[in-house]
This record gives C-alpha cells, sequence and structure tokens, in this order.
C-alpha cells in the first residue's frame, strides 16, 4: 500500500480527508444507523477494548454510521484521558456511620414510583438481623483504631 | 449454554464464597450469563453461532465478582449497597466533580446516579435497578463511569428548556445554512465556462473522496472519524487502543508486519499516526484511481482535483466563491 511521499503531501492529504469528512457525519448509509443506539455497557465495554473481534464487529459497524453514539464515546475517552491525567491518590473515606446505609437505601426506597396507587412495591432485599450489629462494630472499630489512615479500598 | 453449566456453577461457587451475604441464587446468575452472551456473543448478522468455547472464554473473561455485586445491588441487598458505595462512592463523586458545569450541581448528579441505579420505577412488580442492565463484560468502573457522565448530561438537558439550534449544530446535528448566501449566476461567458469546468471537477472529486472512503475497512474508516470528526487527538486514541486486546489495535497491528512480533507492547502517539497514514496512503490511492478509471480524468485534472479537495468543497462554497466574482454591470 503506497504511504504519501512527502510531509507536504501528507498535509495536503490529511487536510483533503479532514475537509471531506468534516462535511459528512458518518461514513455509511442512514440506514445502517437504524436500531437503538449503544447503551451505556456496550459504550463502556467498547471504551476499555475488552470486546473481542467477533464481538465488537456490530459495535464498529455502528460507531461508524452513528454519529451520536461515537461521539459519547469520543467524549468518554476524553473523560477516561483527563481522569487519569488528574489521577490522585484518593482521600481515605471518614469512618463509616453506622446504619447510613440502611437510610441511603431507605430513601431511595421512598422515591421508587408504584405502577398504581394499590400497588406499592418495595423490591429490595430484607436487611440481614446481623448487619447493623457488624456495621456498627466496623464504624467504632474504624473511628478508635485507624482515624486518619488511608483505607480506601481498590474496587473489585 | 447448557455445555457451559459446570463453569457456570464453579463461577457462583466462587462468588458465593467471595460474597457469601448477597443471596443471588443460580437461576438468577446463569440468566444474567446467559443475557451477557446473548448480548455480545450472539451478532445476528454472524452466520455462525458461538461455539461452547467461545461461551466458555467469553465467561472466564467476565468481570463476575462486579457483576455479582451489581446483581445483589439490583435487588436492594444491604450488604451489597454497603460494599458498593465503600467501593465506589469516591470514584462516582469525582467524575461528577470533574464533568459538573456552573449549570450542573456535583450534589445533585450523584444523587440522580444513586436514584438511578437503586430504580424508581416498577415494572410488573419489579424495581427496574440501572444495575440490572449491567452485563459485567467491562468493569463496573468503566460502566459507571458511562452512567455518570450520561446523568451529566441528562441534567444538563433538563436545566434548559431546549437546546439551542447553535449547540445542536456544533455537535453535528445539523448542517448550518449559510444566510448571506446568493445564487443568481453571475459573470461572462468565460467565467460561466470556468463555472461549469469546475462543478464538474467538484462532483468527480466528491465522488471519488465518497468511494474512496467508502472502501475502507470499519476500522479504518472509525480511526478516520475519531481524528478528524469528533477531534480525538492522537494520545487519546492512544489511550483507547491501550488495552492489549482492543480490537482496533489488534486489527491494525494485524495490518503491520511490524507490531505482530511485540503485540503487548505500548502504543505511543506516533504508531496511531503511522496507522493513520497507512489510511491516507489507501485513500489517494482509490482516489486517483477513481479519478482515471471513472471519470476519465488526466494528470494535470487530477492533481486539478486534489487541489480542490484540500479547499472547502461544500457547493454554498463554490457558490460563494462564484458571487465574489466581479459581477456583470
Amino acid at each position: 500500500m503506497p504511504r504519501p511521499k512527502s510531509n507536504k503531501e501528507s498535509d495536503r492529504l490529511r487536510r483533503m480527508v479532514h475537509q471531506h469528512m468534516g462535511r459528512r457525519a458518518s461514513l455509511a448509509p442512514a440506514a445502517a444507523v437504524a436500531g437503538a443506539h449503544l447503551d451505556e455497557d456496550a459504550l463502556a465495554v467498547f471504551v476499555e477494548g475488552r470486546l473481542s473481534e467477533r464481538e465488537s464487529a456490530p459495535l464498529i459497524r455502528h460507531l461508524v454510521a452513528c454519529a451520536s453514539c461515537r461521539h459519547i464515546t469520543a467524549q468518554l475517552i476524553r473523560l477516561d484521558t483527563e481522569l487519569s491525567a488528574s489521577d490522585a491518590p484518593a482521600p481515605s473515606p471518614s469512618a463509616e456511620e453506622p446504619g447510613r446505609i440502611r437510610r441511603l437505601l431507605a430513601d431511595l426506597a421512598a422515591r421508587v414510583l408504584p405502577s398504581s396507587e394499590d400497588d406499592v412495591v418495595f423490591a429490595y432485599h430484607a436487611p440481614a438481623d446481623d448487619f447493623e450489629k457488624k456495621e456498627e462494630a466496623k464504624g467504632i472499630e474504624e473511628t478508635a483504631d485507624e482515624k486518619g489512615e488511608s483505607e480506601t479500598k481498590e474496587p473489585r | 449454554m447448557a455445555e457451559c453449566a459446570a463453569d457456570i456453577s464453579a463461577l457462583h461457587g466462587r462468588c458465593i464464597e467471595a460474597a457469601p451475604n448477597y443471596d443471588i441464587e443460580p437461576d438468577a446468575f446463569r440468566a444474567a450469563l446467559r443475557a451477557a452472551v446473548e448480548k455480545y456473543l450472539v451478532d445476528p448478522q454472524a452466520q455462525s453461532a458461538p461455539t461452547p468455547d467461545q461461551i466458555r472464554q467469553f465467561i472466564g473473561e467476565l468481570q463476575v465478582t462486579d457483576l455479582y455485586l451489581a446483581l445483589a445491588c439490583a435487588r436492594g441487598n444491604e450488604h451489597a449497597w454497603w460494599e458498593f458505595d465503600q467501593s465506589y462512592r469516591r470514584y462516582i463523586e469525582r467524575i461528577a466533580r470533574h464533568l459538573a458545569s456552573a449549570e450542573t450541581d456535583a450534589e445533585e448528579v450523584i444523587d440522580s446516579v444513586y436514584v438511578e441505579l437503586y430504580g424508581t420505577r416498577v415494572v410488573n412488580d419489579v424495581r427496574q435497578s440501572k444495575f440490572a442492565t449491567y452485563t459485567g463484560r467491562g468493569t463496573l468502573r468503566g460502566w459507571l463511569r458511562t452512567v455518570v457522565w450520561h446523568a451529566v448530561i441528562d441534567l444538563h438537558r433538563a436545566r434548559r428548556d431546549e437546546v439551542s439550534i447553535d449547540d445542536w449544530s456544533e455537535s453535528g446535528g445539523e448542517v448550518r445554512d449559510r444566510p448571506g448566501w446568493r445564487a443568481e449566476a453571475r459573470g461572462g461567458e468565460g467565467a460561466m465556462v470556468e463555472r461549469v469546468a469546475r462543478e464538474r471537477y467538484r462532483e468527480a472529486t466528491v465522488s471519488a473522496l465518497d468511494t474512496s472512503l467508502a472502501t475502507l475497512d470499519d476500522h479504518e474508516k472509525l480511526l478516520l472519524l475519531y481524528y478528524h470528526v469528533e477531534g480525538l487527538k492522537l494520545r487519546e486514541i492512544a489511550r483507547l487502543v491501550e488495552e492489549p486486546r482492543s480490537p482496533l489495535r489488534r486489527w491494525f497491528q494485524r495490518q503491520s508486519k511490524r507490531r505482530i512480533s511485540v503485540p503487548d507492547s505500548r502504543v505511543h502517539e506516533s504508531t496511531v499516526m503511522r496507522w493513520l497514514e497507512k489510511v491516507y496512503g489507501k485513500v489517494l490511492e482509490r482516489f486517483r484511481s477513481e479519478l482515471k478509471e471513472t471519470s476519465g480524468l488526466s494528470a494535470d485534472e487530477i492533481e486539478l482535483c486534489v487541489e480542490m479537495a484540500t479547499e472547502d468543497l461544500a457547493p454554498e462554497d463554490v457558490r460563494r466563491h462564484l458571487t465574489d466574482a466581479p459581477a456583470e454591470q
């Protein structure tokens, strides 16, 4: 395959492609965009580059055709680059306040919109009896022994 | 999937061992894995179904502990939520603060993300948690980054009654009209001949460029689109292909004899530039050949078309040039 002969030719070619593509939002026929946009899971997986070629083929096809999804992936790539550039050690979390998660879940559950007034459903798991005790014990331990010490847990 | 039952049971066993309080039954776990396989491994356009080995490999690559946590959170399990909050709240806060603008408050973003993760809609007696859409194919962290990004965009949109036309067209939504443009023909006979010839070359150039770009592989098209349309920098594209298994990276490495011996080495900006230059080379070759064979142009005319292609070829601009010519008195 021939490569541009000189820097001048290369620059000219780059400008040519740039000008042309600037006016073409997509390099695929509009019909190829038919169908749903990629969801968060697919967008995130593509940006992480974890798909096999078999899995990525339909996604790449979609991204070539769909300016909207491609734009989102480009934004996510930028975000990823910016976050990694400003990677700072995470501040140590404050001591866990006993019962905080239970209150958080209760607050979230209060926002659930039932499908009808007679059909109120709270579909979250009932808390284990021993949970609060364990949480309180952990809170006390952390406050007493590890105050100020970094204990950020790496996500699994 | 049936042939992978033992692998799935083993994975489930490992998850239970790591998180015994999450209460995810084998059926629910299996259903989640099946959904992931169907989403990513079954391509309706592919001729063949995935083999048991492919499914086994796919399942083995899943972020299964993240998936197990997400499944338990989707059900509202307190232990799982506690773990999730400990492990990811700071990350969510960090992204939200990074993305939040004057119009979108970071705290509001965080609250909105938590509400969405928990789910506020109930359909057929089941709360619709956002966690249920996570498949485990990528990391939970990467998925959350996308969820937070979407939440910021949604809040930003909600703050405005409607997106302004300027913003919309800047994002590629529509081509701007040029109100100053006037299409009346101007100039004398010579100018008219020049105009006709120029229009002929313009059409041939646009058509040849369209054809040469259309013949590229999707991987090459996407690379060009990221660089020229989305404006990603070389280092940002290099980051996208940082993961050695990245399909874009593997595709371009396969085209290059030089990199095959060191497939896991780091991709530098210069590598991405090299990939781009190879694509430009293909485009140029096809462009010239199209002009010569399809449009029957001479070498000089082809050079003229290359010159034209580096200018703005939009009809509006050609016409604008014409309207700039001295008008016939």
